[in-house]
This record gives C-alpha cells, structure tokens and sequence, in this order.
C-alpha cells in the first residue's frame, strides 16, 4: 500500500487514517475486539434510575425521648449545629426539631468525598462528650443513594399480636435484610416494639411508702448483669459465669424492694410487670389492616437492581418460615427497580428502535448494502465505546446517560456517513477515470478530503455542550451524564470515522466495481430540490421575509413558555402525604388512614397501598404523628391513564376533612426534596432570632403570598399550634416540700416517657426493661398533675403542688437553616409560570413586609433552582458561543460566512418553540438541553454546508454564482437529508413515547431537537443557498493558507 | 418596493395576531388554574367559637360520629389516701381509762369508809374518850390518805379520758366513755378505722357522710364518717378524717394503706363529655356541636370536673345538642387548614 508524498500534508488526522488504511485488517480485529469487551462491560455495569442527584450530604439524627421540641432545639440541635458548622466544603445546613427527635442535614459542595466529610463530622461530634443532656448521643445516619429506598416491605398477620409480629420484624426479617450486600439501612414503622415494663400504680406507691426512685434502682439491681472473671489455676483458666439476672416479668416482679416487719414488698406489688409496647412514634396500615412496614434503604452507589436482586432472594428464603407463623409478607408494596426496569427496558427499546430506524435509512440513501453496513458499524463501536467510558468514569446507566446515548445516535451515524458517502463518490469517479489510481489513496483523500470539517464540527458540538456539563445544582447533576454520553458517543464516532470506517470502506469498497450514478432516493430528491432551490432563488425577498417574521414570531412567543423543572415520571407508584393538625394523636391518624386504605384498595388499579404514620426509631424523617405517607402501588399504566388515575384519588383523599395533602411519584418527591428540603416547588424562608416574630411575619407574609394570582397551596411549614402541656415548676414550692428540680424532671420523664433501666435476653433477641407509669394513669391531660413525689422525709407531694400545669399552645417543630432560626412557607402555583410567580412574590414581600432588625426573607424552592440554572446555562452558553465562534472561525475564514452559519441558529429555534408551545407551552430544564443538543447538530449541518461552498470554490476551482451555489447545495443535500433524517429518527421513538415511564425527561427533550431539526433542516437547504449567494463571501484563496 | 412593502405588513399582521391568540390562551389558562382552588369545606368565626362546614360526604368518608347528650347527676369527688388504724392502742386507751375509772371508784369507797369510821372514832371519842386520841388521830389519817387516793383517781381518769380525747377525738372517746358496741366491733375486727388524709394544701366544703375506700385487694367498701382527725399523716401533711368501714372478710387489716374517693360539693345536673370529643387550643378544651347537617360549632368545654374517660360539664350544653365524638381532631385540622394555607390548597409540603 502506497500514498502520494501530497498527503503528508493532513497532520495528524491523516496520520491516523493512514495507519487505518495501512492496518485495516489490524483495526478490524481492534474493534471486533472492543465490540466483544464492551459487551462484557455492559453486563456489569450499574444500572439506575438517574445519576447520583443529590449532593453529597450527612444527617445527624438524634433521639431524645420526652424532650419538647424547644428543649430539642436548645439542648441538642443548637450544641451539635455549632459543633460542625465549622467543617469546611458545608454547602448548607438544615435542621428539624420536634418533640423527641433533632434532625441536621449538612449537604456539602458537589464533588466533595462524602465519606471524608463524614470522617470530620464525626470528629466534631466526638468533641460534644459531656455537652449534651446525659444519655443523648448524636448518631450519623447510614449513608444512602439520592434515591434512597429501594424496597418497601410490609408484614401483617391475623394470628399474631402486633407486638409478636413487630419481634418477628426486629430480630428476624431485619437482620436478613441488613445482611443483603448494598442495604445500608432498614427502619420499621408499626412501632409495637416490645418491652418488659414496669408500669408503676401511683397508689401502690403511695400504699407501701415507696417512690419512683425506689422501683429504678431495683429494677437496674434486678436486669443488672456483670461478668465475675476468671479463676488462673496452674494448668487451667477457669472462666466464671454468674446467672440470677431477672429475664421474665415473673422474676421482675418478684424483685423484693423492701423487707419490712419480716415481710417482703415488691416489686408486683407497686407495679404491673407486663410485656407491652414502648410508647409508640409510628404506626402503619397495609391495606386497611395493622401491620409493620420495613423501609429498606441501599448504600451509597449501590446499584439498585442488585440490591433488589438480594433482597429478592432473601425475601424467598424468609417466606416459608414467616408463612408457617401465619405472617403474610407484601414485597412488592414499593419497588425503586420496578421502575428502573420499566424504564431503562423503555429508553433501551427507544434507542434500539432509534437504531433500526436509523439502519433503514440509511439502506434507502445509500442504496448499497455495503456502504450502509459501513456506516452502522459506527452505531455499536460508538455507544458501546462511551458506555466503557462512562463506566470508567464511576458513572451508571441510567435514564439519563441511555436517553444521551439516544440522541447521540444521529451525529454518530453521521460521522460514519459523511465518511462513506465521500469514499463511494470518490472511488465512484476514480473508477469512471481512464486510468484509475490505486484504492487506497482515493480512500485517504476522500476521508480527510471532509474529516477535517467535521472534526471541527465535532468539537463544535462539545463547546455547545459545555453548559450543560458545568451547569449547577440538581439539574447539572442530573444533565451532566446526559451530556458527557453524547460527548462521548460523538467523540467515539469521530475515532471510528478516522478508523474503522476508512479501512472497513478500502476492505469492502475498495476492489469492486461501483455504481456511476445516484442512489435512487438521493437522485430523485436532488431533481425536486434543484427545482425548489432555483424556485426560491427567483423570490428572494418573500423567502426572506417569511423566515424573518417566523424567528420574530418566534421570539414573541418565548415569554409565554412555562418554565417548568422537571416533568412529572410515571413511576408505578404514588405517594400521598398527609398531615393534618399538629399534635392529632397516632391513634387519631391511623384511623383515618384505615378509612382512606379503605376506599384506596377498592379501585381496579391499584395494587397497594400502605400507611407509614409518625416515624421510625431510625427513620430521617422528622415526622410528628399527625403526618403520614401513603405508598400506592399502581399497575402499569401509560401517562393519560396515569392522569386520570391521579385525579381519581385526588378526588378521593381531598373528600378527608382537615388534610394537607400532595401527592407525588417518589422520584419526583426525592428531587424536589433534593433541592429545596421541601417538596413544593417555592420555598420562602423568613430567618430571625425570636419566633414569635417569624410567626408573625410569616402570617403577614402568607396573606401578601394569598393575594398573589397562582398562589395555591401556601402553608406554614412550622405552625404554632401544637398542644403542649407546660409543666412549670414552682421554686417556692419545691423548696418548701425540700425537692430538688432534677427529681421532679426524672419522676416526669419515668412515668410518662418511660426510663430504660436494663436489658433482658431471649435467646439472641435483647428487649428494654423499662419503668413507666400504668398507661390508666397517663391517659388525661390531667393525669400529670396527680402523679405523686415523695419527698426525703417521705412526704407524698403530687405534681401539682410543685408546678404549674397549663395547657397551652406550641410549636411542633421549629426549623434552622444555617443554623438559624427559620420560618418557612411552601406555596405552589397554578396558572402561570413559576418564575414569573417568585419575580412577583419578591416584589410584593421586599415593598410590603416589613422585617425587624436581624431578620430577612429568602426565597428557595424549585424555581430558584431552575432561574439558577437558567442562568448558569446563559452564561456558560455565551462562554461556549465565544469558543464556537472562534473554533468556526478556523473553519471558515471569512467572518461573512460565519454569520450564515450561526444564521441557522434561529432557524432551529423556531422549530424548537413551535413544538414546546403545541406540547404544552412548557419549557423544561430538558427541553433547555434539548436547544443545546439542537444547536450543536444545526452548526455541524450548516458547517458541513458552508464548507462545501468554499471548497467548490477553493479547491475545485469554481467561480461562486448561483450554478456553485446550486451544484454544492444538491451535492450536500444527501448528507444533510440523512444527518436530518437519522438524527430524527434515532429520536423519534423518545418523542412519541413522551409519556412511557423513563423518557418523561429526554421524550421533550427529543420533541425539540425534532422540531427545531426539521425548521433548520428546511431552512438550511432553502433559504442558506439564497442567503449566501447574497451575503456569503467564497473567493479563491491564493494560496492555501492552512 | 412596494411588494416589499407589502410582505413587511404581511408579516407584522402575523405577528400581531400570534401576540393576540397567546395572550388570550395564556388568559384562559390563568382562569383554568383559579378554578382548581375551589373546596367545600368553609370556616368562619362566630360569637360562640367557630363554625366549620363539612360536608355530608366529607363526614362519610372522614367517620364523623356524633352522640345527642343526655341529662345526668354528678357529684365531684377528690382523691384522698387513708390508713387502717390499729385498734390495739385504743384498746390499751381503754384498759387505761376502764383501770382510772375504777381506781377512782375505789378510792372514792375508801374514802367513804374512812370518813365514817373518823367519825364514829370522834363520837366515841368525845363520850369519855371511849376511844383513845391515839385511834382517832389514826383515823383522821386514814381519812386525808383516802381524801387524797381520790384526788389522785379522779385526776388519772381525767388524764385518760384526755388522752383519748386527744387521740381519737370526742367521738370516740364518747365510744369508749360509754363503752359502745362500735369501739367492741372495731376491738374485735369486725369493723376498721380508717384515718384518710386529704393532698395537702386540699380541703373540702363539706365533710362526705360517707365515702368509697379501695381495698388492696380491689374491693370497693363504703365507710362512715366518725370524725375528724386529730392529727395529720405526716406522709401527707393534709387534712384528716376517721371514717369506719367494715374489715370486708378480713381484707381490711389495720395498717394497709388504702386509697379512697371522696365526694365533694353538691351533686350537679350537667352532661358527661367524652374524652374522645375534646380538643385543645389555645389553652381551652373545645368540643364541636353538630348545628346543622354540615355545621360544626366548637365550643369551649372546662375541663375543670375531670371524671373517667372523660368531664363533666354543667350548664354549657342541652340535652340532645349532638356533639362530635369521633373526628374532632379532623375538623380542627380543617379550620387550621383552612386558615394557615391561606384558602384550601390541596398540597401539603413537608413531613
């Protein structure tokens, strides 16, 4: 094999394909090779639903029993806040006290090592040792993915109490779970979690002269267990194993407490010893009966599939012998891999369909089994080769990183394409000459003749894509992966058009005899557009008129798109949230979570539904028992179907007097909490120091939000109106019965809170002892009051008599952000866009609200997420259009011909907001990235254009008129046909199934990129040969000065 | 020129009329998104409290149960403590007070033995020294030795009749002075004293002729009021009184520590009030009165009389006023919903 000394010449590009031509059976082998390792990969790869979306963050969950949430806030989130406020990388802080529990959620800056983070976090929280009231300890969560739960798993039983069946979940089927490679964390609501209490009757106490002090310690005497050593014997070491613990409530309650007058008292005798649940913080409902519900959540960077393949395989192993104890397990009551399945299975088959569509277009352009073969090997090597790359890079399939590969199929058949077209043309021509030249310089010349276009164009398309990589927040990683897939895909078919398609054109081309005329599509086409274009040439200025009133109206349009984050997924699933009063009982919220279970189960479609009211000992929410969650398991169902359905149960749960509620599909709830905390999308946080302000502004705040049009929704998110019981205690009176504060705090803390005072085994099994008061005697609001003291003279005091009892009203929870007091209201909006809504609420509040010193308003939410990253897209996209222009400027020299390439622009964006406004009118993230992707395909066609002009001319030596202007618009018109055409059908499964679960995000995105490519595709081959007959600038050059 | 001319209007018409068809679109939308915000439920105030409107259907779904309120008698009672006395130092009272009293007897014969026998000495005496001087001067000293023995018993029987006084009170003390078949009945266990003492700082309008006292055992006896007692459990440090109540089958030993129940003030006509139809705001107890078939009134309760499972409420309500029973709690979640979400959402936000 032999090359000319003239195609030294080509740099590095034509070194590449040199070494291809030169080596082509070596490259073959090369890519059959890759071919068969990606496929490998592919099987080993992490599948999920979305890229890793949220930050990497840390919570700090701390359970203080019996601690109001004021005491919450100043006795442990205050300590803990200032404790690590000062860990560097902290993006933000937020925390939730409420009765009995301190939530902080530190969420630190995007690309910090979250375990590193956790390593300083705990660092500081070891230095609070003594800092915190005595028996609180601060504990960091179990890392999560964003998505967090995988499996939602519940238990009922006819045969067994909820107190055996909640034992049966502790210490059999959570350990199970736990043991599953990828689980991080499984917390159980249905909280009959079993104790051996102790549950003191004031009376007795009183009968046989006894105090709550007294029943403590020989309670702790009685559970108490130590070891006795060890005897050293000169051959043997002789361990010591003492027994006599108390383990059954028998031996409890015969625990003697005083001998007096040679008669024993006690400990039945003051006290019930009973097994009996520890006061409850949750509960849960399985389709309308009582049951426990196991939230299994997966580590960080699990992949979901495999966890749930675990999970799966213990769940069989555990329903035979749950069955035999009349223990009815529900898996598939929530399932995070249901909808991976479905959707990966929907953006696979839409890539897939995508491919063979993009095949078959091919076939009927080229015309020729091998010139169409040529090009569809680019399909496999280039998608596969990204999908390796990815993987290298830590990042999973997902919807995201599929649904690029997707729209990167297109450019990448492209690429191969352009390539295969040129080599059949040239070889096509060197076949008609008299003495043809050897094949593989014809294919060298005919490959770099247009590679170093398209290797322009090429990198065109990255800059385009460099605002999406480095946009912000949730949406840069969400869009990220989406990016860096097609960047690869495209990069990919660049190396295979330098490659593998070269020497698989010499193999396969090169020796046989070819066609001298047109593929019949492409001849037949030709005809009709020469006619077209010469048409048009002949009304100039009606073709320019025309497209300058459609990119007006174009833009006149724009201002009326909603903006809108994220469409909603069709998951499978909803999930309805509750919450009703503060302080409605446990008691209260489960019996009208069993009637809506109720009405819920009836319908046709759904499946499941399970009720999760208050919270887990270890779940992260920060839930009172007037809120619940309702997990419906839906059968498979498409968007207007799922529509409906959600309206019907709308209908349903609204009919429920006193409830806040939304629903939402987990995903969409897991974002919109990813971004804001809050699953409304605006967020307004009012931030002070007195929270008798903050609730006062905020209501003056909340009447301004009401009076603004498409303010639906708004709530307060930290109410002052839960009931609270305000125990004051008197010094005077203390002093005068000769009590001590702190014995007043533990009597109370005892008897209503319940103390743990030891631990008794059952086998592996360890439950609480604890003293508590007789549940008879803390049933009334009244009944705190009559509990009775004795004093160290053995004075019986009540209550009462020491403290003041008043019921009054309270916060349930009081909220910090950045470890200051926050108040913060929720809105949602309906009828107008969000942003316009924020633009106008922030007016109304800065003008109409006036703050005290200290304090100030800040608005959050999804729409400041999604003006963020609009504006992060503008900006990186004017750094990114400097770069083009500049990079376009090497392409073409003159700054004339520059301009009609970037002219196409607005060519596409017409189509692009056509379609947006008939889908909808929305303009989502998606559909931003969807102009991006739009833009970058457009510039490579109208390069690919305007170059072939100044090559005619250049190269080939023709005068620039309208004859140059025809011949290279027909001679590119196949090309720019069957980019336009591949790239629309490699989409065009995405676009039609909008709706299917998995394309909910890139099927609009598809819809733009279609729309704008026909307008630009249109206007391209119509108007751009007219415009640059007039406008364009194409001289020969007198020299090449490359 | 003027073709150009032509196309320029051409296109400025088109635009124009896309602006129109978007606005009127957007419009239309705007009124599509106010009229999602409607809800049936309504809230307003009224001089009694509040009134909320729930519709029937909304009370189906939610189990919304009422119950009509029906007449009935209470009378408050307090919670007090009580010990069973043991009867063995009354006994010993007894034994003390029975011995001064017949010591004084006896000393009051002796004295009458010996004045008479002075005087039979003295009249001997003075016929012609009948008797020597020596005798009736030993008979004189007899006489003052037995005056004095008197003086002696008297003031012993006085101190135990004081002592006992002092102990039980008058009432008992008057059961052992005349030695009624009560005290025998307490002596023999037949009956049992009980010394029940009020919480401190506690005291009663009137003292309940009878009251409840709690056996160990669960039993429930009545017992008698005797009287006051005449001085505190130092365990309590509150008023107390001695009640007799039967031993029950020896259930009742002297002592066991009982509680007791004890009626206080006058018996009230009112209406009981279930626990599970009260809910707290703002301080109060409030309970919904069903006023119509989709109106609620919440009416403030006091929850002063505080009895089992529930309170006792006396001239707030009528008879047959159907208060909520069940669902209290969601229709004053609706009002705080209605006021706090600034008209209906539909669309909570956060746990």
């Amino acid at each position: 094999m032999s090359f000319s000394a003239e195609t030294e010449r080509h740099g590095i590009l034509g070194a590449i394909v040199r070494f291809a031509l030169r080596r082509s059976g070596i490259i073959i082998a090369l890519a059959l090779l890759f071919l068969a390792y990606s496929a490998y990969s592919l099987t080993k790869a992490r599948y999920d639903v979305f890229p890793e979306f949220a930050p990497p963050q840390v919570t700090i969950h701390t359970e203080a029993p019996g601690f109001s949430p004021d005491q919450s806030e100043q006795l442990i989130t205050r300590p803990i806040e200032t404790a690590v406020s000062g860990v560097g990388g902290i993006s933000s802080m937020m925390s939730k006290s409420i009765q009995g529990l301190s939530v902080i959620t530190i969420k630190f800056k995007t690309g910090t090592d979250v375990y590193l983070a956790r390593q300083k976090i705990a660092e500081r929280l070891s230095t609070l040792t003594g800092e915190l009231p005595a028996g609180i300890t601060p504990e960091m969560t179990p890392l999560t993915s964003s998505t967090g739960t995988v499996m939602v798993i519940g238990l009922t039983s006819a045969e067994l109490t909820p107190m055996q069946l909640r034992t049966i979940a502790d210490w059999t089927v959570r350990p199970r779970l736990l043991a599953v490679s990828g689980v991080s964390k499984v917390a159980i609501f249905g909280s009959q979690d079993k104790q051996l209490q102790i549950q003191l009757q004031p009376e007795n106490l009183i009968r046989y002269g006894l105090s709550i002090e007294d029943i403590i310690k020989a309670a702790q005497k009685a559970t108490g267990i130590a070891g006795a050593g060890f005897i050293d014997g000169a051959n043997q070491r002789i361990t010591i194993r003492s027994q006599g613990q108390s383990l059954t409530t028998q031996e409890i309650a015969d625990t003697v407490l005083e001998h007096k007058d040679g008669a024993n008292v006690t400990i039945g005798d003051v006290a019930y010893v009973t097994e009996a649940p520890a006061p409850q913080i949750g509960g849960a409902l399985i389709n309308a009966s009582p049951g426990i519900l196991l939230i299994v959540s997966a580590q960080y960077g699990a992949n979901t599939l495999q966890v749930t393949d675990g999970l799966d395989r213990a769940i069989a192993e555990l329903t035979p012998a749950l069955k035999a104890q009349g223990i009815t397990m529900y898996p598939g009551l929530f399932r995070a891999a249901a909808f991976i399945d479905t959707a990966i299975h929907n953006v696979n088959s839409a890539l897939v369909i995508g491919a063979l569509l993009v095949i078959v277009v091919l076939f009927l352009y080229l015309f020729n089994f091998r010139t169409a073969a040529i090009s569809c090997t680019a399909i496999p090597l280039s998608l596969l080769g990204s999908v390796v790359i990815l993987e290298r890079f830590g990042i999973s399939l997902n919807t995201m990183t599929i649904g690029g590969l997707a729209i990167a199929i297109g450019e990448v058949v492209d690429d191969a394409v352009i390539d295969v077209e040129n080599i059949f043309r040239r070889l096509r021509e060197n076949q008609l000459l008299e003495k043809p030249r050897p094949a593989p310089g014809v294919v060298y010349e005919a490959s770099v003749e247009v590679r170093s276009a398209v290797v322009y164009a090429t990198f065109a398309v990255v800059l385009v894509f460099i605002p999406v990589l480095t946009m912000s927040g949730v949406s840069g990683r969400f869009f990220a992966p989406l990016g860096l897939a097609y960047i690869f895909s495209i990069l990919c078919s660049l190396m295979v058009a330098l490659t593998v398609t070269p020497a698989l054109s010499l193999i396969m081309l090169g020796v046989r005899k070819l066609k001298g005329e047109d593929p019949p599509v492409v001849r037949w086409t030709k005809e009709r557009y020469v006619k077209v274009i010469r048409a048009v040439e002949r009304r100039p200025k009606m073709v320019m008129t025309a497209a300058a009133a459609l990119i007006a109206a174009t833009l006149i349009i724009i201002p009326f798109l909603k903006g809108k984050f994220l469409p909603e997924l069709i998951e499978g699933n909803l999930i309805i949230h509750v919450s009703t009063s503060p302080g409605t009982s446990l008691k209260e919220t489960l019996r009208t979570g069993k009637l809506l279970e109720g009405n819920l189960i009836k319908l046709p479609y759904v499946i499941s539904v399970a009720q999760r009211a208050g919270r887990a000992e270890q779940g992260e929410e920060a839930r009172g028992t007037n809120a619940s969650e309702f997990d419906l398991a839906l059968k498979p169902m498409g968007k207007e179907k799922f529509d409906i359905v959600k309206k019907e149960i709308s209908g349903i749960v609204k009919k429920f007097p006193g409830w806040t509620i939304s629903i939402d599909t987990f995903l969409t709830e897991r974002i919109g909490e990813t971004i804001s905390g809050y699953r409304a999308p605006v967020v307004i946080n009012i931030f002070g120091d007195d929270l008798s302000v903050l609730d006062q502004k905020a209501a003056q705040a909340m009447q301004i939000l009401s009076g603004i049009r498409g303010a639906a929704g708004l709530r307060l998110q930290a109410p002052p109106t839960a009931p609270e019981l305000l125990v004051s205690l008197n010094k005077q009176n203390l002093a005068r019965w000769g009590f001590k504060p702190v014995q007043a705090l533990d009597a109370m803390h005892t008897a209503f809170a319940g103390k743990t005072v030891g631990q008794v085994f059952d086998g592996n099994r360890v439950f609480n002892v604890s003293v508590i008061l007789d549940p008879k005697n803390r049933g009334s609001i009244a009944d705190p009051g009559n509990l009775p003291l004795r004093n160290p003279e053995g004075t019986y005091v009540s209550l009462s008599q020491l403290a003041n009892l008043r019921e009054m009203p309270s916060r349930f929870i009081i909220l910090h952000d950045g470890a200051r007091r926050v108040q913060t209201i929720t809105c949602r909006v309906q009828g107008r866009s969000l942003s316009s809504f924020v633009a106008e609420a922030q007016k109304d509040l800065s003008t109409r609200l006036q703050l005290p010193p200290g304090a100030y308003i800040d608005i959050a939410g999804a729409a400041q997420e999604q003006a963020r990253t609009k504006r992060d897209l503008f900006v990186h996209s004017a750094l990114a259009a400097i770069g083009i222009i500049l990079l376009l400027s090497i392409v073409t020299v003159s700054y004339k011909n520059l301009l009609l390439i970037l002219l196409n622009l607005p060519f596409a964006l017409a189509g692009g907001v056509f379609v947006a406004l008939a889908t909808g009118g929305f303009l989502s993230i998606g559909s931003l990235v969807g102009f991006v992707t739009l833009f970058g395909i457009t510039l490579r066609n109208a390069v690919m254009l305007i170059s072939h002009y100044e090559r005619l001319v250049n190269v080939e030596g023709m005068e620039w008129g309208l004859e140059t202007a025809v011949r290279g618009a027909s001679e590119r018109l196949a090309p720019i046909l069957m980019t336009a055409s591949v790239t629309a059908l490699g989409l065009l499964p995405l676009a039609i199934g909008s709706g299917a679960p998995g394309r909910e995000i890139e099927g609009p995105m598809a819809q733009i990129i279609l729309g704008g490519l026909m307008t630009s595709t249109l206007l391209n081959l119509l108007i751009m040969p007219t415009l640059a007959l007039r406008f364009g600038s194409f001289v020969k050059k007198a020299e090449d000065t490359v | 020129m003027k073709s150009i001319q032509k196309r320029l209007l051409a296109a400025f018409v088109f635009v124009v009329a896309i602006f129109i068809v978007f606005s009127a679109l957007s419009g239309g939308k705007k009124k599509d998104g106010k009229e999602k915000e409607t809800k049936t439920s309504q809230t307003k105030p009224e001089p009694s409290g509040y009134t909320v409107t729930v519709s029937e259907e909304e009370q189906r779904t939610d189990g919304i149960m009422t119950m009509a309120l029906k007449t009935g008698l209470y009378q408050k009672t307090v919670a007090a403590y009580g010990e069973i006395l043991a009867p063995e130092g009354l006994s010993e009272l007894l034994k003390n007070y029975v011995a001064a009293a017949s010591g004084l007897e006896r000393s009051k014969a002796q004295l009458k033995a010996s004045g008479l026998e002075y005087a039979r000495l003295k009249l001997l005496n003075a016929s012609d020294k009948n008797v020597s001087d020596k005798e009736l001067q030993a008979a004189a000293a007899r006489l003052a030795a037995a005056q004095a023995e008197e003086k002696t018993a008297s003031a012993t029987l006085i101190s135990a009749k004081n002592t006992i006084r002092l102990k039980w009170g008058p009432i008992i003390s008057r059961w052992v002075f005349v030695n009624k078949p009560a005290l025998r009945r307490v002596i023999e266990t037949k009956d049992v004293l009980v010394q029940i003492s009020l919480p401190p700082s506690l005291s009663l309008k009137g003292i309940p002729e009878r009251i409840r006292i709690a056996s160990p055992a669960g039993a429930s006896v009545s017992a008698r009021f005797v009287s006051r007692a005449t001085s505190t459990n130092p365990a309590f440090q509150g008023l107390g009184f001695i009640y007799i109540a039967p031993a029950h089958n020896g259930s009742l030993v002297p002592g066991m520590n009982v509680a007791a129940q004890m009626p206080s003030g006058v018996m009230q006509t009112g209406f009981f009030i279930p626990g599970s139809a009260v809910v707290w705001l703002q301080d109060k107890a409030w309970v919904y009165v069903k006023k119509s078939e989709t109106g609620f009134s919440r009416v403030e309760a006091p929850t002063s009389t505080s009895v089992d499972n529930g309170y006792f409420v006396s001239g707030i309500f009528a008879p047959g006023d159907l208060i909520v029973l069940k669902g209290a709690q969601a229709l004053l979640s609706e009002e705080s919903t209605l006021k706090t979400t600034g008209g209906g959402g539909d669309e909570g936000d956060r746990d």
